[in-house]
């Protein structure tokens, strides 16, 4: 059975913990399993992290939006924002250079099995898809 | 997040509860660097055996720690890693960098 559930809220940090809370409800209604729930809301979590401080630099009075629907054991999420652009593509710094940002994009495209980015208009929009892994035989 | 410090000399156990997140990140960011800027601590243990969730901004609060003891010729030794943060700092190839024990008494000895 397909849902469909959309959100929008301010570009507050202070959102981040109930919404990754909703998120993991959701991802486990979806049928996924407790590590995918898991990796699932710290996709979103760092997909808006990124949105609030890269897309809005820090300014919490703008708006996000946030759509999730399943179907057939597969997660989709849209993640919505009218700030500036950004690069998706960042890469991993290398452990030993000990450089404290950069990881955040690292952490949404291993948690997730599809990732896209796409700029529309003032928007960027995020796509991310988790599959459900079938029952082991 | 909540966080209480237990001090004795120069070594100090930070007790965190709760997530990490860019929302209380940098909460632990200063008082970690308080603790080895201002407070000449030459240990600080970060027990995290109530956090549950790290994100990014807490992982990049971790290695900034990291960065300050290293100056201060000092220790950061991180305690109860429980499987979320473990597993964060595990994607971010980042668990061998730090140094992890396994309770307090290891961390204090």
């Amino acid at each position: 059975m397909a849902h469909e559930i959309e959100i929008r809220f301010s570009s507050d940090p202070r959102w981040l913990r109930p919404i990754r809370s909703f998120i993991e409800e959701f991802a486990g209604q979806a049928g996924l399993g407790s590590q995918a729930c898991h990796e699932v809301m710290l996709a979103v979590g760092e997909a808006l992290t990124n949105v609030m401080r890269h897309s809005y630099n820090g300014d919490c009075n703008q708006k996000v939006w946030l759509k999730c629907s399943s179907d057939e054991g597969t997660m989709e999420i849209e993640i919505r924002d009218r700030g500036e652009a950004f690069d998706l593509q960042e890469t991993l710094p290398a452990p030993d250079e000990l450089r404290p940002g950069g990881r955040g994009i690292y952490l949404i495209r291993s948690a997730m099995d599809e990732v896209e980015y796409s700029r529309e208009g003032d928007q960027n929009l995020v796509r991310m898809r988790k599959v459900r892994e079938p029952p082991a035989r | 997040m909540d966080i209480n410090i237990k001090r004795d000399g120069t070594c100090s156990i930070v007790y965190v509860s709760g997530d990490v997140d860019l929302y209380s990140s940098p909460k632990l960011r200063e008082t970690v660097l308080d603790l080895f800027r201002n407070r000449e601590q030459q240990k600080v243990i970060l027990n995290l055996s109530e956090v549950n969730y790290v994100d990014s901004s807490g992982i990049a609060s971790l290695v900034e720690g990291l960065q300050e003891a290293k100056k201060q010729a000092a220790r950061l030794i991180l305690v109860g890693l429980n499987e979320g943060p473990r597993h964060v700092l595990e994607l971010t190839r980042l668990l061998n960098v730090f140094e992890i024990a396994e309770s307090e008494e290891e961390a204090l000895g």
